[in-house]
């Protein structure tokens, strides 16, 4: 056994990686200007213009300085910012459905940043009931709501719940714990998509561990859709669903939105050193950033008891 | 008188190890007196046309003792002749094969002998045909230890690997670690770089031609050999006769065994501190886990007389990754999880030769190539039932498959009019079969409490078969013009049909040698080059998910245009020099889009793909000694491979030029073999180069805000994230890579087997060489410290291997 322990021991030793940090030249670098705006249905437009750091500094992005803003709304006239908080810009302007904006960001020495979305009607659905099945193993947190797709546009949509607690977090600048709220994506343990109208023969699900849901209405274009989410709640939970609060979000993307937002989680969860460095999406003209529709209903749940016989 | 005299009558027959019975290819066979002289072709035959003459007929192929035959020409002779090794003579001047001729047509072909490449040091211990020939000029390896194969800035699925004339699709194991050829089985290895003559087509950049061992015909031979992480096993011999002859090779690692109670002792451990952090404990856990790699080569050979030959030959390769976990915790809860992931080729091929007459020889052969490449997931929860809660079972297996298909159909055909016209002509139709992606999930969920009802989803992605026929003819003349001039020229005609559409292509193909003096020829080449299908990888490593793909009705084929010249030096016992100059333009390369990935998508590939063009020149260097105790070479290359994808819609690098992503300015390769005597040798290599190219995300961005705030009055720094930004593609370089490797072979015979002892250090020196490079944030007390790191895997690793033949 000794000897078989060496010979362990011996291989683990030659697979032994090596590292070493290497030189990088800074200078060659110049920050880029970076235009984010997710405008949202009946919501106050704002614009943050900031500019990149290098990418093995951690300090926070500079707003970037020198900049105007322009907004049309159908073409109409020219709005600009009432007012600017460090790197944000708001406008007088509260997001319509059906609005068609074109933004304009002047930067000085560079060409303007020019970028256009049309605002995204809310999502057609009613509020949800959320129920408690504490019969399962684990227990799982039901919400259940009925979905109306708009018929001949093809419409996108994120959904996700919200879990709000509090905890604390270490404070790596005082070295100490601060006591915080922490909201985070709540986990699904299974989540089903079932077609109202007995015609149309759908019914998907997912089982799994995930915490949100993007889809396109591809498969229930202009269908009432009934769609079941079911939360993964511990025992404590279940039994004082009051310790935490519940949100049910759930968005209407347009197209440029939902791409921009489904690339940037595939960027943030890629973890191969061996594949090749890509570029988020991005709408806008000579430059980096977003500009993009968003419509967003938000439900706190109250969670009942499920009883066996629900079913 | 005198038609007597214009008379001609042909010497036909076939050139063989008299120890062996295996036939050389590439030997000459000359006329003394005309000084006409002839090669033999990749069966071992020649056919010399030659006048009513008494002629004296010299044999030679380097390493073996020259034959002398006297035959009074006035009539059809066949002759086979036998030669003698001079080892075997044990004939004192070691002389070893040249690697490159001044005197061939040919250019940019480099033929190795197999002795060579197995005496090079290599990765633990295990010789490896393709790292060795990475030592070569033109031909770069890609990343630390990988078997990857770039040659004159073409990528790695440009590269033809024939195996007795039929392709492999995938020669990697291990992740590129290690190459599929087993050295013990392969007797022939030519590389063309380019020039390439007419009888080859399907790639762009290069043909790797292996051919295999006939087996011996006289008695039974064996070799078994034990080495760092694998285990080796050859035979061959005659079967009832010298007509019938058999060889059969086999190579498997055993690292997984090895290693198994490592793996389930560290699972073991985990399980038990995960079960303490949440207050579980897992009752009973098992857990497996490894990797091994596997090949076999089989080869049957039946003589039925001097016309004719048949060769029956088989490859099986394949790679598994295994996982395996089955638990029982404590609230009544079983999950078995099985993980595997397998790929690798089969190619059974069947082949007849047969002399026509004695200037035409037929070679027709039937093949049948399949590769794979699953990934396959099965995991299944059971909650046994309790007094409170009744049972459930949830099954979920996805399966990941990517398959090739071929049924090839040849026949070539070797005319040897007169010395000095060698012509080869022939056709070939392959029938492809292209599953190149099918992802299928099942979910079958079972729960009496939650659902009283079973919840079925059966799910199957781009199942899509693509069939294809491939048409090839070609026609190629070997023409000695006069003593100084000598030319290769030939066409090669290929059709694709895939989708109701059919690509036809008329390849050209030209190279020509003059002897500017003794020793000394000038030599250039065109080839016109087409590729029906590309290997979609996302990764700059060897991966079981790259993908091979065919052209289709949308995406176009890969050509090429490339010219090569070059000078030739043949100094005689001092040694050979060679340099080459090449230009290469490559069109309708394919490049996944930014992002794509080969999974987690429903797109079909065709949707996630780009298409661009690239070009590649440099100037090669090789210098090497082949007579002596002390052999080897010296090879360098200058050369820059760029691509540029700026086609509307399907940019890359924002549609800018950017470096290939093995572009390296300089490579430098030092060989040296040393027989200090018949029981002790050594080798040594040392290779520098420039450093891989590679892209980093050298900026980052504020992630767009989502007023998440506006809800739940968190602070909106807490939330948002960031973005990186790649910068150019490929621009920053990689710390320069080199190494020296030595090996010692220890020799002793015995009266029926001898013994050798292989004793290799690989990196030498320790050279921490770059694999890979990442970003590394590291967060402590008030500090932030953040760094752009090098992994280097490969540290000095000397290894050993036992070699018993008999």
């Amino acid at each position: 056994m000794k000897k078989i322990s060496y010979f362990v021991i011996a291989i683990l030793l030659l697979f032994t990686s090596c590292e070493k940090v290497l030189d990088f030249n800074v200078d060659e670098l110049e920050p880029l200007v970076v235009v984010n705006s997710l405008p949202c249905t009946d919501s106050q437009l704002f614009v943050s213009v900031t500019r990149s750091r290098f990418f093995l500094d951690n300090s926070p992005f500079p707003p970037a300085e020198g900049v105007t803003l322009e907004l049309q709304v159908f073409g109409g006239p020219t709005l600009f910012p009432t007012h600017h908080d460090s790197a944000y810009h708001f406008f007088n302007y509260i997001a319509q459905p059906g609005d068609s904006l074109t933004l304009r960001v002047n930067v000085p020495g560079r060409d303007p940043i020019v970028g256009s979305t049309r605002i995204v009607p809310l999502p057609d659905m009613q509020p949800p009931s959320a129920l408690i099945d504490t019969l399962q193993p684990i227990p799982l947190g039901d919400i259940a709501f009925t979905l109306t797709d708009p018929a001949d546009t093809r419409n996108y949509y994120y959904i996700y719940v919200m879990e709000r607690d509090s905890g604390s977090r270490w404070n790596r600048w005082e070295a100490k714990w601060d006591t915080i709220d922490t909201v985070r994506h709540a986990y699904f343990n299974c989540l089903n998509l079932q077609v109202t109208d007995p015609s149309v023969n759908l019914s998907a699900g997912m089982m799994g561990y995930f915490n949100e849901l993007f889809f396109s209405d591809s498969l229930i274009d202009g269908q009432a859709t009934d769609i079941t989410v079911s939360l993964l709640m511990f025992k404590d939970t279940a039994e004082h669903p009051l310790l935490k609060e519940y949100t049910l979000v759930v968005e209407s993307l347009s197209p440029d939105a939902f791409r921009y937002i489904k690339e940037v989680k595939a960027k943030q969860s890629a973890t191969s050193y061996f594949a090749e460095p890509t570029r988020a999406f991005s709408n806008l003209s000579s430059g980096i950033g977003i500009f993009a529709s968003v419509a967003r209903r938000l439900y706190p749940l109250t969670f009942g008891y499920k009883e066996p016989d629900d079913e | 008188m005198g038609t007597a005299q214009a008379q001609s009558f042909t010497i036909s027959g076939t050139v063989s190890d008299a120890a062996s019975g295996e036939t050389l290819i590439g030997a000459a066979v000359m006329d003394l007196g005309s000084g006409k002289g002839v090669l033999t072709n990749a069966q071992g035959r020649f056919s010399l046309t030659l006048r009513r003459d008494t002629v004296r007929l010299r044999v030679t192929y380097v390493g073996y003792k020259p034959i002398f035959d006297t035959i009074v020409l006035r009539s059809n002779h066949k002759r086979n002749y036998k030669m003698v090794s001079s080892v075997e003579l044990k004939t004192v001047v070691v002389q070893g094969e040249r690697i490159a001729s001044a005197k061939s047509s040919q250019m940019s072909a480099i033929q190795v002998p197999i002795e060579r490449l197995k005496a090079v040091p290599v990765l633990f211990g295990e010789a490896d045909l393709v790292k060795a020939l990475q030592l070569l000029p033109g031909v770069q390896s890609g990343s630390e230890g990988n078997s990857g194969f770039y040659v004159r800035g073409g990528g790695p699925d440009e590269n033809l690997f024939l195996l007795d004339g039929v392709p492999l699709y995938n020669v990697s194991h291990m992740g590129g670690f290690f190459s599929a050829f087993n050295t013990d089985a392969v007797k022939n290895v030519t590389l063309y770089k380019g020039s390439f003559p007419a009888h080859f087509g399907g790639r762009l950049s290069s043909v790797l031609d292996v051919t295999t061992n006939n087996g011996n015909d006289k008695e039974l031979h064996g070799n078994a050999s034990l080495g760092f992480i694998s285990a080796k096993v050859s035979l061959e011999g005659p079967l009832k006769s010298e007509r019938t002859t058999f060889s059969l090779s086999a190579r498997r690692t055993y690292a997984d065994i090895l290693l198994q109670p490592l793996v389930r002792h560290l699972a073991n451990n985990r399980s038990e501190e995960a079960g303490e952090r949440t207050g579980t404990s897992m009752q009973d856990s098992k857990f497996s886990a490894g990797y091994y790699f596997y090949d076999l080569n089989g080869k049957l050979t039946h003589r039925f007389n001097d016309r004719s030959r048949l060769f029956a030959s088989v490859y099986l390769g394949s790679d598994k990754v295994y996982t395996r976990v089955r638990t029982l915790s404590t609230d009544e809860q079983e999950q078995y999880l099985d993980f595997d992931t397998k790929w690798g080729n089969l190619v059974a091929s069947l082949r007849w030769n047969y002399e026509l007459t004695p200037k035409l020889f037929l070679n027709v052969t039937g093949a049948y190539t399949r590769y794979n490449n699953i990934i396959g997931v099965n995991y299944e929860t059971v909650t046994l039932p309790t007094d409170e809660t009744e049972g459930s079972t949830s099954e979920f297996k996805m399966d990941y498959t990517s398959r090739i298909f071929d049924l090839t159909a040849k026949a070539d055909l070797d005319f040897t009019p007169n010395p000095d016209h060698m012509v080869k002509f022939g056709t070939s139709l392959v029938h492809h079969r292209f599953m190149p992606e099918v992802a299928s999930a099942h979910l079958d969920a079972y729960s009496q409490a939650y659902m009283n009802s079973s919840l079925v989803l059966d799910t199957s992605i781009n199942s899509g078969v693509t069939l294809a026929e491939e048409m090839t003819a070609y026609i190629e003349d070997d023409w000695s013009i006069n003593e100084a001039l000598k030319v290769n020229y030939g066409v090669n005609v290929s059709g694709f049909a895939v989708d109701g559409k059919l690509w036809p292509t008329l390849q050209p193909r030209l190279s020509g040698r003059m002897m500017l003096g003794e020793g000394l020829s000038l030599k250039a080449g065109y080839a016109y080059m087409t590729q029906f299908m590309h290997l979609l990888s996302t990764t700059s490593i060897s991966m079981p998910t790259d993908l091979w793909v065919p052209v289709t009705h949308d995406i176009a084929p890969m050509y090429a245009h490339q010219v090569a010249a070059g000078l030739f030096y043949e100094s005689g016992p001092w040694g050979d020099l060679s340099v080459e100059a090449y230009y290469k333009k490559m069109h309708n390369l394919l490049e996944y889009k930014d992002g794509a990935t080969f999974f987690g998508s429903s797109e079909s590939w065709q949707e996630k793909v780009v298409m661009g063009d690239g070009w590649a020149y440099g100037i090669e260097l090789l210098v090497q000694r082949n007579i002596g105790k002390l052999t080897g070479w010296i090879g360098y290359t200058w050369s820059k491979a760029m691509r540029q994808f700026d086609r509307p819609g399907q940019e890359l690098n924002g549609g800018e030029p950017f470096p290939a992503k093995y572009d390296r300015r300089h490579d430098l390769s030092i060989v040296v073999s040393y027989k200090l005597n018949d029981r002790i040798d050594f080798s040594a290599n040392w290779v520098l180069s420039t450093g891989n190219a590679a892209t980093l995300s050298t900026q980052e961005y504020a992630e767009a805000q989502r007023t998440i705030a506006d809800y739940t009055g968190i602070d909106p720094e807490g939330w948002r994230g960031y973005i990186t930004e790649p910068g150019q593609r490929n621009a920053f370089r990689m710390p320069n890579y080199h190494r020296m490797d030595i090996s010692a072979n220890f020799h002793r015979k015995f009266r029926r087997c001898q013994r050798t002892i292989n004793v290799s250090i690989y990196n030498l020196y320790n050279r921490k060489n770059p694999y890979i490079i990442y970003e590394s944030h590291e967060y402590t007390f008030r500090n932030y410290n953040a760094a752009l790191v090098q992994l280097s895997i490969f540290p000095i690793l000397p290894s050993i291997a036992y070699t018993l033949k008999w």
